[in-house]
């Protein structure tokens, strides 16, 4: 079950701030949590950016206080390991894994990751943000992510969550995540709502895939 | 074992050969014969039944790309060649008078291929007109409910052709 979560941002740039929300709002559907971004100071967490002097401070003195915080910065400015961190430029697999690690330490008391829980046997219709391909991206998104065409060709079709998405080509979820954000701008995508059936979760097996897996292979395509 | 063979259609002119000629394995078979009408202001000969390339696989099995003859008078071919076909490449002039008309008839005529199978589209010869963008191509075929890639492509680059191959494989293995 989803629980509300508040996050706020302490020192970020107009750009970072921007990029923060857009990534939280496109990721809502694979957090554990729902997340709010908040100006209040009684929030879940506080994202901070560390790479200057009054950011650092500002974070050590919040851990002190007993308060989550998230550290944003470069990697050198970046605390002793086991902190939260988020690495500069934001990328949406790290704060995915942020993210869903805070939720865990506070569900279930220790570290150990655990995959998202599926409800398998009930069926539950939910309307959520999908992702559909409105033209074929250029070489070079498709040179950039090798395997890339079946994500074009899963995306043209019709809209899919990336949750969906990773399911049904079989690829990371941050490659796919990286993909749909480099199409995304350059308006090569756009977002629709769609309804889901978590029941409904069939094994796409490709046509001809072992045919086409050597026509690739002698075109000297990437795929 | 039936045939494996991917069909590649378009009007007369467009490339067709010369995109065979960039994927095949082999020297393309033509069955060309010298051009009496108006298309003999663009090109010596014509394809007037079909023309074929191969892909030989590792594992000895090749794979054919046909190539329809372009003009109308020969689409009872049409039909003949797109039997069994794994899929389909339509090729399109962009620097034709009407493009967009040229596509419909294209998809019209091989709708059942189509529907079973897949397509994408290559728009040829875009440095020469630029009154038909990818977009208008993208909004005519959502207008049909069509959705697959529209892809800029000159048919004597094996790259690009190899780029076409790969979106329709991909469309396919995803159908």
């Amino acid at each position: 079950m989803d629980s509300n979560r508040t996050i706020s941002l302490h020192g970020f740039r107009d750009t970072d701030e921007t990029v923060f929300c857009s990534l939280l709002s496109l990721l809502s559907f694979k957090t554990n949590a729902v997340w709010e971004v908040v100006e209040d100071e009684t929030c879940d967490v506080t994202v901070v950016d560390v790479d200057s002097n009054q950011g650092l401070s500002l974070a050590e003195t919040m851990e002190n206080n007993g308060r989550r915080v998230i550290r944003f910065g470069q990697l050198s400015s970046m605390g002793a390991a086991g902190e939260m961190c988020l690495q500069k430029p934001l990328r949406a697999a790290n704060i995915l894994k942020c993210l869903n690690s805070l939720n865990q330490g506070d569900s279930s008391g220790h570290g150990e990751q655990t995959a998202v829980p599926v409800v398998a046997e009930s069926i539950k219709e939910e309307t959520v943000a999908g992702f559909r391909l409105r033209r074929w991206p250029c070489q070079e998104i498709l040179n950039a992510y090798p395997g890339s065409s079946r994500l074009c060709a899963l995306l043209m079709k019709e809209a899919l969550t990336i949750e969906q998405t990773v399911e049904r080509s079989g690829m990371a979820a941050d490659i796919v995540w990286d993909f749909v954000n480099a199409c995304q701008q350059r308006n090569f995508v756009v977002e629709q709502s769609i309804t889901i059936t978590t029941r409904n979760r069939s094994e796409h097996k490709p046509a001809n895939a072992g045919l086409f897996a050597m026509l690739r292979s002698r075109f000297g395509s990437r795929g | 074992m039936a045939e494996l063979k991917f069909v590649i259609t378009g009007t007369a002119g467009v490339g067709k050969t010369t995109a065979i000629c960039a994927l095949s394995d082999v020297p393309p078979v033509a069955t060309d014969a010298d051009t009496t009408d108006e298309l003999s202001l663009i090109k010596n000969t014509t394809t007037v039944a079909f023309d074929f390339g191969e892909v030989i696989l590792d594992d000895g099995v090749r794979v054919r790309i046909y190539g329809t003859p372009g003009q109308e008078r020969f689409r009872h071919m049409w039909e003949i060649i797109a039997e069994g076909a794994l899929g389909l490449i339509i090729l399109v002039d962009n620097s034709r008078p009407d493009p967009l008309q040229d596509l419909m008839m294209y998809i019209d005529n091989f709708q059942q291929l189509i529907a079973e199978t897949g397509f994408v589209v290559g728009v040829t010869r875009c440095d020469r007109s630029d009154r038909v963008s990818i977009d208008d191509y993208y909004s005519y075929l959502e207008s049909r409910e069509l959705f697959c890639p529209v892809i800029e492509a000159d048919p004597r680059s094996r790259e690009d052709m190899v780029a076409l191959m790969d979106a329709l494989m991909a469309m396919l293995e995803c159908a």
